[in-house]
């Protein structure tokens, strides 16, 4: 996320977003140390406080949305980018390349958000989406 | 989510209908009327009421119009002109004052080049089109990205529509108008939805197509990281682009733009320009950019060519490469700019069913939740239906005060600093806020009120059409004015359908006042109804 967005001077919407986005989640996270998180909650289950939090149906639906509208958004973004690193790779043209990806793009994001509204746990929901955008990303950074 | 797929996209399809239904209502009903763009644009500006060019006599881009357009177009860094079509029988003439930094448009003559009565409005083409695209909404985008999201919302909303549809075959033709309101409004929902639907799929996922530049910034950035602007590198590798710098000397005078324009009809196979932009007028290094034509084709190709203005001879020329040209395909099939009559009626009648579909949901949803709402002292229905009012007949009714406006402003109307134009879109804007203050205060009575407004104005924007230009429908039958005549009886047509729909409402609040409402429960075939009241 880091290097993708930090020669970007952009003053775009989405570049706005994405700049926001590093320095609220990102850099508090980084001091988390996320898997050293996700390995107590694997090994000693949700700390209760979290655990009551998220019985309220409020607290479970913005979760849902922010998964779904820009967590997915996000995971699509992220595979877009390794699509229109990849493609170039196959002998096809630059712009070729954007113009593909771009396209799939609308329908990739299409289906996250149809499977984001309808999976049960909101856990496997975050899971899949931290995961897989950390999975494009690490991948697209490894072809550059 | 919920325990089954269709109950979670039951949840999906009422959430996501209220939220964003009245901004698809919006997009919607001025992407309906964006069809006849053009047509209301020779409304709205009656010195461009010509009757179709007569086929015998060939337009001529050298002589009369180039000399207008050059005098009209002194100093301006560059100027262009779309030539004549069956839909614009005028040539239309732009440049960029650079005095003012204003970018002006007039109307000229195609035979004798003489500007045509100028009316300064943005009317169809600059007003209603970007309204649909953009909400005029410049800053940071957020303009293209609210219609992004409705649009990535009707994509869900017609999947998740199919799934919660149980009986789906079964109700391919019900329409059962007598019975409640409620049940009516779902009838008339799942008619327009069903009828149209792959309509309304393909037109909202080609309308986020054509704007991928905007909503998927990552394509480029990544593979064109190296350069110093990705977007602008991106930008020239597929649209084509082709800049040649001023010399700031004098230059030759131009030659002849008729034989640029033969010579691209050549090099096109048959295929025509229609767009012919001068760069840098009057320096040494002035060329020509012409561009084909769509009338022909789907694919909003980007056939470009460049001449040297004093020699003729060809720079560079580009054409769109394969998977640029499918993506110009998709926006082809969205922005209709082929000549086909048919088509373009279907095209509107179809999204003038949307429109239906996305008045009929939110109707459904207010009649659901009316009773339990008031039940329970909940103002999601006072507000959701305020809004609604607003979002359905009140942008109606706005739509035609702007016409009104239009008719009315005299051509040197001024106010505050703003010009004509200005004052007609301010207009608009005024109105469609009386309508949200009205539908505030009068609550359910609000719907048949504005509706009955709307049958009013539409006629009277009729009757001034008719005072101030003279040009009633048997006029405009008679001498071939079609864009006019077709307006006008849109117009009436549109009065009648309001007419009947506010006597419609009439009688089912009198009948509603004798009989209690049915809870959602009871109704046999609205299926998941439970879940979808629960919210």
């Amino acid at each position: 996320m880091r290097p993708f967005l930090q020669n970007n001077k952009e003053n775009t919407l989405p570049a706005l977003v994405g700049r926001a986005h590093v320095a609220i989640f990102f850099e508090p996270l980084q001091k988390l140390k996320p898997m050293a998180v996700a390995g107590w909650i694997a090994a000693f289950g949700m700390p209760p406080p979290l655990r009551r939090a998220a019985a309220h149906p409020w607290v479970r639906v913005v979760l849902r949305l922010t998964a779904a509208l820009p967590g997915g958004y996000t995971f699509t973004a992220a595979v877009v980018a390794l699509l229109a690193a990849v493609l170039p790779l196959l002998s096809l043209a630059r712009s070729e390349a954007v113009v593909s990806a771009a396209m799939l793009g609308f329908v990739l994001y299409l289906l996250v958000l149809l499977w984001a509204f309808s999976v049960r746990s909101l856990v496997r929901l975050w899971a899949v989406l931290a995961g897989g955008t950390a999975l494009a990303f690490g991948l697209f950074q490894l072809i550059r | 989510m919920e325990p089954t797929f269709r109950k979670s996209m039951a949840w999906l399809h009422t959430w996501a209908g209220v939220v964003i239904g009245s901004l698809l209502f919006a997009i919607f009903w001025m992407g309906t009327l964006s069809v006849f763009d053009r047509e209301i644009d020779r409304w709205m500006m009656p010195g461009t009421r010509l009757a179709a060019p007569a086929a015998e006599q060939p337009f001529k881009l050298d002589g009369p119009v180039t000399e207008q357009a050059q005098r009209l177009a002194q100093g301006a860094s560059q100027w262009f002109v779309r030539l004549p079509a069956d839909r614009v029988p005028a040539v239309e003439l732009r440049w960029r004052d650079e005095a003012t930094k204003v970018t002006e448009r007039r109307h000229l003559h195609p035979q004798t080049g003489a500007v045509l009565e100028h009316t300064d409005t943005l009317a169809g083409t600059g007003f209603i089109f970007p309204f649909h695209y953009r909400l005029h909404i410049r800053w940071k985008d957020v303009g293209y990205w609210l219609v992004g999201v409705a649009g990535m919302s009707m994509l869900l909303l017609i999947v998740s529509g199919v799934v919660i549809h149980r009986k789906i075959f079964a109700d391919f033709f019900l329409f059962r108008p007598k019975k409640r309101l409620q049940r009516a409004s779902l009838d008339l929902h799942n008619l327009t939805g069903v009828l149209a639907m792959p309509f309304h799929f393909a037109m909202a996922l080609s309308g986020i197509v054509i704007l991928f530049t905007i909503y998927w910034p990552s394509a480029y950035h990544a593979t064109y990281a190296q350069a110093k602007d990705p977007r602008q590198a991106f930008s020239a590798e597929g649209f084509g682009q082709y800049r040649r710098p001023k010399a700031n000397t004098p230059g030759q005078p131009i030659a002849s733009l008729d034989a640029m324009l033969a010579k691209a009809e050549q090099q096109w196979q048959g295929g025509r320009a229609n767009f012919v932009r001068v760069w840098h007028p009057g320096d040494a290094n002035s060329y020509v950019e012409l561009r084909r034509s769509y009338a022909d084709m789907v694919t909003m190709n980007l056939d470009q060519l460049y001449f040297d203005a004093a020699t003729g001879a060809v720079l560079s020329s580009f054409e769109a490469a394969p998977a640029m040209t499918v993506e110009r395909f998709v926006s082809g099939l969205h922005f209709i700019q082929f000549e086909h009559w048919t088509l373009r009626w279907l095209y509107f009648l179809a999204g003038l069913a949307g429109c239906v579909l996305i008045a009929t949901g939110s109707l459904f949803w207010l009649e659901g939740r009316r009773a339990s709402h008031a039940k329970k002292g909940l103002a999601g229905v006072r507000v959701v239906e305020a809004l609604t009012v607003t979002s359905v007949p009140g942008i109606i009714a706005a739509t035609m005060v702007f016409f009104a406006a239009n008719r009315l402003l005299p051509a040197d109307a001024a106010l505050a600093g703003w010009d004509r134009s200005e004052i007609e879109v301010w207009v608009f804007y005024l109105a469609w806020l009386g309508t949200l203050g009205h539908a505030a205060l009068r609550g359910r009575a609000a719907w048949r009120e504005q509706v009955w407004a709307v049958a009013g104005l539409a006629l009277l924007v009729v009757v001034l059409n008719w005072a101030t230009t003279g040009h009633h429908l048997v006029h405009t039958l008679g001498h071939g004015l079609w864009a006019v005549a077709g307006m006008d009886l849109l117009l009436l047509a549109l009065a009648g359908l309001a007419i009947g729909t506010a006597r419609h409402l009439g009688r089912k609040a009198t009948h509603l006042q004798q009989t209690p409402p049915v809870p959602a429960a009871a109704q046999g075939t609205l299926g998941t109804a439970k879940s979808i009241s629960r919210a």
